[in-house]
């Protein structure tokens, strides 16, 4: 499996967000945040849990808050999620952000607080988007008829999915 | 009229010519810009695999392109006769062709460079503006998307078979629907003849043609005849066309023509062409190839050498785009088959042939 994660707004305060990035239990990246994180995998199951975790960010010395405002945060967002080529696009909000407070955030792709960011879905990554988008839009009923004639012809001609 | 077996072979086509053409591994590469897919992904591929047997366009012939690629179309710009060289070859060229008769064409003795077809229609409605435009369902749909957007009278004649004198008729020769004759063809014109009314005779597809056109253009209300290239030869970006017309046409069109500003590089290639290929030449190439792939695929052939009939090839697998381009395109029991002849080898090394 090939991820691209892209981050924007990626805001240092006392040093960059440290992110972890975890896929079904095994961690795959362990830095602090970049642009464009680009990660290979072979995962053994094709369901597959996506977390990102944010550590390390201790609020007294990396937020800055001048009369009772936040002027610098150690903080960023995620942008976009592309798996094997495919940007899960609007299905990046079926997700939701664990805070380690115990809160849960859903639809956050922000990252403030210390936390878990946390998305599952399964591979291929073209067809669990077919199928989310037609289970929540009811749209496409030919999704799969579709998916196969689309594998079957690059099969064919020797080509990705 | 085709089995599941052949529905499901027309569909692994589609799919795999779209996809070659994604990722530019088409026998013969180029497409036509609204049907070029942006990149090799799913849904690019999907919508261009809607389209495989969809449109009338030419058959994008290996030897004509090389040809085409040989040409320096610029000098033509500086040739101020280079629109009437063609104008005035393309009369002969035209009746040259052996599997249509066209009785009585020299009476057309207005022949004009039109960009496209297009551009006489439109003069051909401007110029009827008042009267009610006919045609017959499953014609060029492109008439009744600008009628009704422009806000034009105008009524199927299947709808209303009652011909009067405030009407106007179009009618492609052969239909472009079925790729033969209209089966009330012969009928409009004795109708049109009777009331007065106008008909223009559009012979789109006319040079692909074999065998289905034989017509007398003598008869009073065939006043205008069209004739395009861009059926015939892929060089239908070029917009060439001719018009020709019994009587000096007063329109925008024509003024134009008389200003000699009509597109010098279009006239020069359409000359080219039609002093190296002859009329019938696609149809001589590809009769074969038409038989070939009707049998495979459980269509009718038809009298143009590019279409094939079936079921309609929306019906299955699609909820969306049935229609292309237009609601009033309605013609998706026709197949072109132009995308197979000119994908031979790919076709064949997938063993889709």
């Amino acid at each position: 499996m090939n991820l691209a994660l892209k981050f924007k707004n990626i805001q240092d305060c006392n040093g960059l967000p440290n992110i972890r990035i975890v896929i079904n239990d095994a961690v795959v990246f362990e830095n602090t945040v970049c642009p464009l994180i680009t990660v290979q995998c072979h995962p053994v199951d094709n369901k597959i849990n996506l977390s990102i975790e944010h550590y390390g960010k201790d609020p007294s010395t990396d937020t800055v808050v001048v009369n009772g405002a936040i002027v610098q945060d150690r903080s960023c967002e995620l942008d976009t999620i592309e798996v094997d080529g495919y940007d899960l696009q609007e299905l990046k909000w079926l997700s939701a952000y664990h805070c380690d407070d115990d809160s849960v955030l859903d639809k956050c792709l922000f990252f403030g607080k210390n936390g878990t960011w946390r998305i599952a879905f399964e591979l291929p990554a073209l067809k669990w988007i077919l199928r989310t988008r037609h289970e929540i839009n009811r749209n496409d009923p030919n999704w799969s008829e579709d998916y196969e004639s689309y594998v079957s012809a690059c099969r064919l001609l020797n080509k990705s999915i | 009229m085709q089995t599941a077996e052949q529905i499901n072979l027309i569909r692994r086509i589609s799919w795999a010519l779209a996809k070659a053409s994604a990722e530019d591994c088409l026998d013969t590469p180029g497409e036509f810009v609204w049907a070029y897919p942006n990149n090799s992904q799913f849904w690019e591929v999907r919508a261009r695999s809607h389209s495989i047997f969809s449109s009338g366009n030419a058959i994008k012939d290996s030897t004509v392109i090389d040809f085409v690629n040989s040409l320096s179309l610029s000098e033509h710009l500086r040739d101020c006769w280079i629109v009437n060289k063609f104008q005035e070859a393309f009369p002969s060229w035209i009746a040259a062709g052996t599997r249509y008769r066209l009785h009585n064409l020299d009476q057309f003795r207005y022949v004009g460079f039109s960009q496209g077809t297009q551009e006489s229609f439109l003069n051909w409605y401007m110029m009827h503006k008042d009267k009610r435009l006919r045609v017959f369902r499953g014609d060029y749909w492109w008439h009744m998307e600008i009628w009704q957007k422009a806000g034009f009278n105008w009524r199927y004649i299947d709808d209303d078979f009652d011909i009067q004198p405030g009407d106007a008729c179009i009618c492609s020769l052969p239909f472009a629907l079925t790729g033969q004759e209209h089966e009330r063809f012969k009928w409009l014109v004795e109708q049109c003849d009777r009331q007065g009314v106008d008909l223009l005779v559009d012979f789109i597809y006319l040079p692909n043609s074999n065998n289905v056109v034989d017509i007398d253009l003598s008869a009073d209300c065939i006043k205008e005849i069209t004739f395009s290239l861009s059926k015939t030869f892929p060089v239908q970006t070029a917009k060439i066309a001719v018009r020709m017309l019994k009587h000096k046409p007063s329109d925008p069109m024509q003024m134009s023509n008389d200003e000699n500003i009509c597109n010098r590089l279009s006239s020069g290639l359409a000359l080219s062409l039609i002093q190296q290929f002859p009329a019938d030449y696609m149809v001589n190439k590809y009769l074969d190839q038409q038989q070939h792939w009707c049998e495979r695929l459980g269509l009718q052939p038809t009298g143009v050498v590019h279409f094939g009939l079936g079921n309609d090839y929306t019906a299955t697998g699609r909820q969306q785009e049935t229609n292309y381009l237009s609601r009033y395109n309605e013609q998706q029991n026709r197949y072109n088959l132009g995308m197979l002849y000119e994908n031979q080898n790919l076709l064949k090394n997938l063993q889709l042939y």
